[in-house]
């Protein structure tokens, strides 16, 4: 890691500190568990090919999903989607600062200190299993802010609930809100894309994904399959730049066992991609044949297979099963460390052709008005509260 | 076999047999009518899961009735077909929506093309061209069809049936149904032992399908089977089939054999004790008669046989006493018959042998009265001369009287030690020329005799065994007194001797009275003998070899067991 190592030793020990105090037992593990991730992104991100200081962004402006209110009110409540957002990540990004930022447009830049190094705009004052969490601004005045995270299908009632704002990617709750005057329906930056991971896939495939029938494809795949939330995924993705600063031979996968497309069983748009492919490969003169071969030399024996996470992990290090969809950051700030953590994943990704983005995903913001400011980032990183500007960028 | 076995076996034959073709008849009822109501029960079974299945198709066909109604005035669905974009999602989301609330497993919305508009069971399937399979299923009409559709993680069947709309000028397709499972089929066999299985065209047949399960066929229902898993839909006969699992029947048939042959069992020896019981009672009249008929000795105290039964038995019993009675009686007048003519012989025998000693008496006192008559003074001479004469008739009719004193001894029968008798026996008679051996059984049990009778058979026996060795064995041959146990448990005292012995003429008259070939014999010896033996219940047995010898026997019965009196 060379010079970055002290800054992410820096920033995961203030976190981890300030962490303890405030979660609660049962949540420290998973949150935990995520800032070490992010910790671990940061640090390795710095040795990327983007870890040079960009020239300073006009802060806030394209970041700037929800404006602050005129009256900031006193607290503020916040439901988060299951599906659209982890919430460990959220209130990591509430609760830990870190040196350098990534504005909206994927540009790095640094914050003007203006609470101590590590410590976070917000502090979580409790954190009951299952509950709201509640957080409080560090310097004592702003607004309080209450988390919960809630099942995709919970969307709506949360609108309905009074939450201020509600971070979904639920296609009802988005349609519902756009039919509320008095709601914000804002599509949030794209967070992650789905790739499509087939062992047998080969390298010819990457030229004639690229055709014009294969962007349709995506296109139609994510309008029709997927919904609002998604858009075709740009093939020029970062892990062709993570294979170009590590390379490294595909693993031999073990011989596929049937002619499933494995999915994560709780992620809603891997299920309606994984079954928009099965669709398509069965057809009789499948769309699919000039991007995914594989599939259609198995037209009417696909299926889905929908695994849970340590079945799908197992699966997909093996390679057994016929494709996978997956779920990778669609901007991370260091392609190399994604690209470690994919081919982590399975050896036999490696190399241009292990994947095969198909949609990019994002969820919704949808809050009341005047209610609460809201920053994303190109990470996904979400920031709440007025609190938040108070930090202002620096070159 | 004894009366009682006999009657036992009697009655058994006549209980076991007519229960066991009871047992039989019944069983064989018992399995006819269990089978016959079972069959019932699976055909009333099979029709129900006909109407069953009519049902779940005519409730298929009205579901789909009324969602092609709600389409027709659906708005949203007139502007998702009339190009709208904004509806699209609408269109697309429509089947997957509807699908569960309309209470089925397979829903799809076709065009007029046969494209796939929206799919609830397969939503992401849209814009296929699948135009065979709403046609193939119309062709099944109400009964509608089995129809192996397309889901994303793999097929599945559905019972289905097909509807259509128009809207805006234009007609669409509405396959739908419901799923066919393994728990669609068990709701329709309602548990227990009835199953409902399909076979598919391209499965095993009802025969391997019996011999896999071990089920009986009840019945087969045809149904129509849409295969649309390939790029076009294919129609097949495929069945399904209702077996019913002999298993429970079978069960129902050993608990009920069961039972009835422990019923039966339990029957039977209830009859084999009764019949026992029936034999122990019917024969036990018998088998004391004939142990108090056994006990009847003429001789004896009198034995009642008469019984108060007024059966068979007490007439038997009656008329056996009577008959013991008549016996009895013909016994006492034969012997007093036999007394008396014994008494008649004896008395003609004494009168005979006192003449003999009274003659030669008679003669002397004759002679003695002419000479003192003729000549006086020779009178003490001629006394003298024939005094011997005299002397030797009284000594001869003073045997004579004791030997008949003998002839009839009164017993005074107790327990006797026999080789105590036998060792006196033996001293009494030492130094009298011959050699006595003895050769004694050690533990003998006492005899119930009188010991002066035993004496006496024992002295006359030894006597003549003495008197038989005179100028045979001048060299001292010696009489052998032994005593025995016999295997019966008689004590057997026997007297052998080496002396002439006796012929078998002379053997055969042994026993006779006054029968004798020694000289100077009165013959009344073995008579004697014989008679005290039998008085003392003994036996008596003798052989004899001329020049060889005699050994003669005498049995006492045991008196084990017998308390002394």
């Amino acid at each position: 890691m060379g010079p970055t190592v002290g800054r992410a030793r820096f920033s995961r020990s203030i976190a981890m500190t300030s962490f303890r105090h405030m979660v609660a037992p049962g949540d420290r593990l998973r949150i935990g568990t995520t800032l070490m991730l992010v910790a671990g992104t940061a640090a390795c991100g710095s040795a990327g090919p983007r870890i040079a200081p960009t020239p300073r962004a006009s802060a806030p402006s394209p970041c700037l999903v929800l404006p602050p209110p005129a009256s900031p009110p006193e607290s503020v409540l916040v439901a988060v989607s299951l599906t659209s957002v982890p919430l460990a990540r959220l209130l990591e990004a509430q609760t830990a600062e870190t040196p350098i930022r990534v504005d909206c447009q994927g540009r790095q830049y640094s914050m003007t200190p203006a609470l101590p190094a590590g410590v976070g705009a917000y502090r979580i004052i409790a954190a009951p299993a299952g509950g709201l969490i509640r957080l409080t601004p560090t310097s004592g005045q702003g607004t309080r802010i209450g988390i919960r995270s809630i099942p995709r299908s919970a969307s709506r009632d949360a609108i309905d609930g009074g939450d201020d704002l509600v971070i979904t990617d639920d296609p009802a709750a988005i349609d519902y809100a756009s039919r509320r005057q008095e709601l914000a329906s804002i599509p949030l930056p794209w967070q992650r894309t789905y790739v499509l991971a087939s062992p047998r896939r080969a390298a010819t495939s990457v030229a004639d994904a690229r055709s014009d029938s294969g962007s349709l494809l995506r296109e139609r795949l994510a309008a029709d399959a997927v919904g609002a939330t998604a858009r075709g995924a740009d093939l020029a993705g970062w892990w062709l730049d993570g294979v170009s600063c590590a390379p490294r031979t595909p693993a031999p996968p073990a011989p596929p066992r049937g002619s499933r497309i494995a999915f994560d069983s709780g992620d809603p748009t891997a299920r309606a991609v994984a079954e928009r492919l099965v669709a398509l490969a069965n057809r009789p003169e499948s769309p699919l044949a000039p991007i995914a071969p594989e599939l259609v030399a198995a037209r009417g024996r696909v299926t889905t297979a929908a695994l849970g996470q340590a079945e799908l992990s197992a699966a997909l290090a093996q390679g057994t099963e016929l494709a996978y969809v997956l779920s990778v950051p669609r901007d991370p700030v260091s392609p190399c460390s994604a690209y470690a953590d994919l081919i982590g994943r399975a050896g036999w990704l490696a190399g241009p052709a292990g994947v095969l983005p198909l949609v990019d995903f994002r969820p919704y913001a949808i809050a009341r008005r005047d209610r609460i400011a809201l920053f994303a980032d190109a990470e996904g990183t979400y920031r709440l509260g007025n609190a938040v500007a108070s930090g202002a960028p620096r070159p | 076999v004894t009366f009682r076995t006999r009657l036992l076996a009697a009655f058994a034959v006549a209980t076991a047999v007519p229960l066991g073709l009871l047992a039989v008849g019944v069983s064989r009822q018992l399995t006819t009518r269990l089978t016959a109501q079972h069959g019932l029960r699976v055909r009333g079974l099979v029709a129900v899961v006909g109407q069953d299945l009519a049902r779940e198709s005519a409730g298929v066909g009205g579901r789909l009735r009324t969602l092609a109604r709600s389409l027709g005035d659906d708005n949203e669905f007139r502007l998702a077909i009339g190009g709208s974009g904004d509806a699209r999602p609408y269109l697309l989301d429509w089947a997957e929506h509807a699908m569960p609330l309309a209470g089925l497993s397979m829903l799809q919305l076709q065009d007029s093309t046969g494209r796939i508009l929206s799919s609830g069971h397969f939503r992401n399937e849209f814009d296929r061209l699948e135009p065979d399979l709403p046609r193939l299923v119309a062709t099944t009409g109400d009964a509608g069809a089995l129809v192996r559709a397309r889901a994303p993680d793999g097929p599945f069947l559905a019972l289905a049936r097909v509807d259509s709309l128009r809207v805006a000028g234009r007609r669409f397709t509405l396959v739908g149904g419901v799923a066919v499972d393994s728990a669609f089929l068990a709701r329709f066999a309602r548990g227990g032992d009835v199953a409902v299985r399909l076979l598919l065209p391209d499965s095993a047949g009802a025969d391997t399908l019996r011999r896999l399960t071990g089920d009986a066929v009840a019945a087969e229902l045809p149904v129509s089977y849409v295969d649309a898993r390939g790029d076009s839909a294919r129609i097949a006969p495929a069945r399904i089939v209702i077996t019913h699992s002999l298993a429970e029947l079978d069960a129902l048939r050993r608990d009920v054999q069961r039972w009835f042959v422990a019923a039966i069992v339990i029957a039977v020896a209830g009859a084999l004790a009764l019949a026992a019981w029936l034999s122990a009672r019917l024969s036990q009249p018998l088998a004391e008669l004939a142990g108090v008929t056994g006990r009847i000795d003429l001789d004896g105290p009198d034995i009642e046989l008469a019984t108060g039964r007024d059966d068979e038995i007490g007439i038997l019993a009656r008329r056996l006493g009577a008959m013991t009675r008549r016996l009895r009686t013909s016994a006492t007048r034969l012997r007093d018959a036999e007394r008396r003519a014994t008494v008649g012989d004896l008395a003609r025998q004494v009168n005979h042998d006192i003449k003999n000693g009274l003659v030669p008496i008679r003669n002397v006192l004759r002679h003695l009265g002419q000479v003192q008559e003729q000549e006086p003074a020779a009178l003490p001479g001629v006394f003298a001369e024939r005094r011997s004469t005299l002397d030797s008739s009284v000594a001869y009719l003073d045997t004579l009287a004791r030997s008949y004193a003998r002839l009839t001894p009164r017993l005074e029968p107790r327990l006797v030690d026999v080789n105590a008798t036998v060792r006196e026996l033996a001293a009494s008679v030492a130094g009298e020329g011959a050699t006595i051996q003895t050769r004694l059984a050690d533990g003998l049990p006492p005899v119930h005799a009188d010991p002066v009778v035993l004496r006496r058979i024992l002295e006359n026996l030894l006597r003549n065994a003495i008197e038989s060795l005179d100028g045979t064995r001048p060299d001292g041959a010696a009489v052998l007194l032994g005593t025995a146990r016999a295997a019966d448990g008689s004590v057997a005292i026997s007297i052998a001797d080496r002396g002439r012995g006796m012929t078998p003429e002379e053997l055969a008259h042994a026993f006779d009275d006054f029968y004798t070939t020694k000289p100077g014999g009165t013959g009344l010896g073995l008579s004697v003998v014989r008679r005290l033996t039998s008085d003392s219940n003994g036996q008596l047995h003798i052989e004899s070899q001329p020049g060889r010898g005699t050994t003669v026997t005498v049995r006492f019965p045991s008196t084990e067991g017998r308390m002394p009196r």
